[in-house]
């Protein structure tokens, strides 16, 4: 067993990406109908049965949330198209490579394993979500909104058997599994959208879209939030909808899709994943919901409005959500581990994830975790944003870690633990943070990294100088 | 033989992706019970399982079954 040292595990980090490590050639580029299919099916999941639910106890009011959606997801296809897309169409390179030019092989690490966490966690409140609809089975009561430890052995049992048939199946076929998924995506829009018309009647009369607005704005998006529940403005909708794929747009995870766009305008195409995914179907999990006594019960929920095939459609979508996750979180894992085999890893990640699941304060607060795993790797995008972009125009050095062969980026880590202190200290909303802390990673990193450059050519230029005399 | 198996299974996966959308929509102008709407959406959702899966991902069947339904109409990605 080889000894770990760190530029063993940087090593092995760089081994594990190795095939994506030169940059897209002309001939690899895809066509813009690629990409509307890949964004199509990223963006309907577990996670959808929940967040639509979610938006109906906070109280948000009818016409807050369909303009707020409208808006918000602009904004997140505009910031695929503005920033995602540009950096990764003018470096064909994956956030990694990119990363690891700018911020060296140290802090590639931390992200990745912070990453990996995050995944986890994300991996495991889909878990969760999944086990609500097979403990329907089983009479099981779900747990409460204020929940954080689990609140019965029955909710125990139930994630760690749902758990484990997703990690043991994840450890048997994750190609297979992958390749099954894209199955289910067409059939899951059907769900969202059959669950939600087949409800609507059960709320009143409806003949007309006025009868519908009347609907929409008395019985189910009341502007009241339930007891112990925030109450939500258009605000925080417009925010939710923006930060929720933050870290694939602002964050640039999607530089590994878009690298092989043939123009930056192809980030626009982002809009086939964010209007079904985030406007039609968490529309139709809130009708879903309000139908449904307004508990938060995604397995009873999707039952009532679906039958069987909705309590299988949490089950799957949870399912098949949660297996690239744990995919991903191993991936990152595999580099601090002594050559372990994939399933060895995909068990390790799989563990920690069903372990998480049995909370279900992860998968009740998932709006505030997923605003939290947003913001935690924000900083890391305003980096490779400012070096991409604000250096040249500043006359600083891009790649100054690369060119002095350093481990790590000493403002790029600066950067990012000032900021999320910072943005945390902020008394604001936690939806809201990422946006000011964003600016305010930019214009650190930029002024630490013009002090770093010129304090390191003082001192080259001090040893020339000594070895000159 | 197998490239019209894979044809027939994309025409039933779509019919049944058809039968999802518009059974809801006949209980929302009340067409049918809501009983009758869950069975044929329990239903489309078996056949598209079934034929969808072999339509969309006949690699799932193994590399012969993938190679013979290349040039089969309904083929997502042809050679």
């Amino acid at each position: 067993m080889g000894k770990l040292t760190f530029r063993s595990i940087t090593a092995k980090l760089d081994a594990l990406y190795e095939f994506d490590r030169e940059p897209v050639t002309e001939d690899k580029l895809l066509n813009g109908a690629k990409f509307a299919a890949f964004f199509a099916g990223e963006h309907v999941a577990a996670t959808e049965f929940v967040i639509g639910p979610f938006f109906v106890l906070h109280g948000v009011a009818a016409f807050d949330l369909f303009v707020g959606l409208l808006i918000g997801n602009l904004l997140a296809v505009l910031s695929w198209t503005f920033i995602c897309a540009p950096i990764a169409v003018r470096t064909r390179l994956t956030l990694y490579w990119y990363l690891r030019r700018i911020g060296g092989p140290g802090v590639t690490l931390i992200y990745n394993v912070a990453n990996a966490v995050l995944y986890c966690i994300l991996a495991g409140s889909m878990i969760s979500v999944a086990a609500t609809a097979i403990g329907l089975g089983f009479h099981l009561p779900t747990p409460a909104l204020t929940d954080v430890y689990p609140n019965s052995v029955a909710w125990v049992l139930i994630v760690l058997a749902t758990g484990s048939i997703v990690v043991l199946l994840a450890i048997l076929g994750f190609e297979k599994l992958s390749q099954f998924s894209s199955v289910c995506v067409p059939w899951l829009f059907i769900i969202f959208f059959a669950g939600a018309v087949a409800l609507l009647p059960s709320f009143g009369q409806l003949s007309s879209l006025s009868d519908f607005w009347h609907i929409a704005s008395t019985r189910i998006w009341t502007g009241v939030a339930s007891p112990g529940q925030e109450k939500f403005s258009i605000w925080h909708i417009i925010f939710f909808a923006w930060f929720c794929n933050l870290a694939m747009h602002v964050d640039l995870s999607d530089m590994a899709t878009l690298r092989y766009a043939k123009k930056w305008t192809y980030g626009l195409y982002s809009a086939f994943g964010m209007y079904p995914g985030h406007y039609l179907a968490w529309i139709c999990s809130g009708v879903m919901m309000a139908a449904v006594a307004r508990e938060m019960n995604p397995g009873l929920m999707a039952f009532t409005a679906a039958g069987f095939a909705g309590a299988l459609a949490v089950v799957v979508a949870g399912w098949t959500t949660a297996n690239p996750t744990m995919y991903r979180a191993g991936l990152a894992l595999q580099t601090v581990t002594p050559n372990w085999p994939r399933w060895k890893i995909t068990l390790i990640a799989g563990t920690i994830t069903t372990i998480l699941a049995c909370f279900p304060v992860f998968f009740l607060r998932l709006l505030d975790f997923v605003a939290l795993y947003g913001l935690i790797l924000m900083p890391i995008g305003a980096v490779v944003f400012a070096e991409h972009w604000i250096f040249p125009r500043l006359g600083l050095q891009q790649y100054w870690v690369e060119r002095r062969h350093a481990n790590f980026n000493i403002p790029a880590l600066l950067t990012w633990i000032i900021t999320l202190v910072i943005c945390f200290a902020l008394p604001i909303h936690l939806f809201f943070k990422w946006l000011p802390g964003y600016f305010l990673a930019l214009v650190l990193y930029s002024a630490a990294s013009y002090v770093w450059q010129a304090r390191t050519k003082t001192e080259l230029l001090m040893e020339v100088a000594a070895d000159g005399q | 033989m197998v490239s019209k198996l894979l044809n027939v299974c994309a025409v039933f996966a779509i019919t049944s992706l058809i039968v999802g959308v518009v059974a809801p929509l006949l209980v929302l102008v009340g067409r049918i019970e809501m009983k009758t709407y869950l069975f044929w959406l329990n239903l489309a959702t078996l056949v598209w399982f079934v034929c969808g899966t072999v339509w969309i991902t006949p690699q799932l069947f193994g590399h012969r079954f993938d190679e013979m339904t290349r040039q089969a109409f309904f083929r997502f990605k042809k050679k």
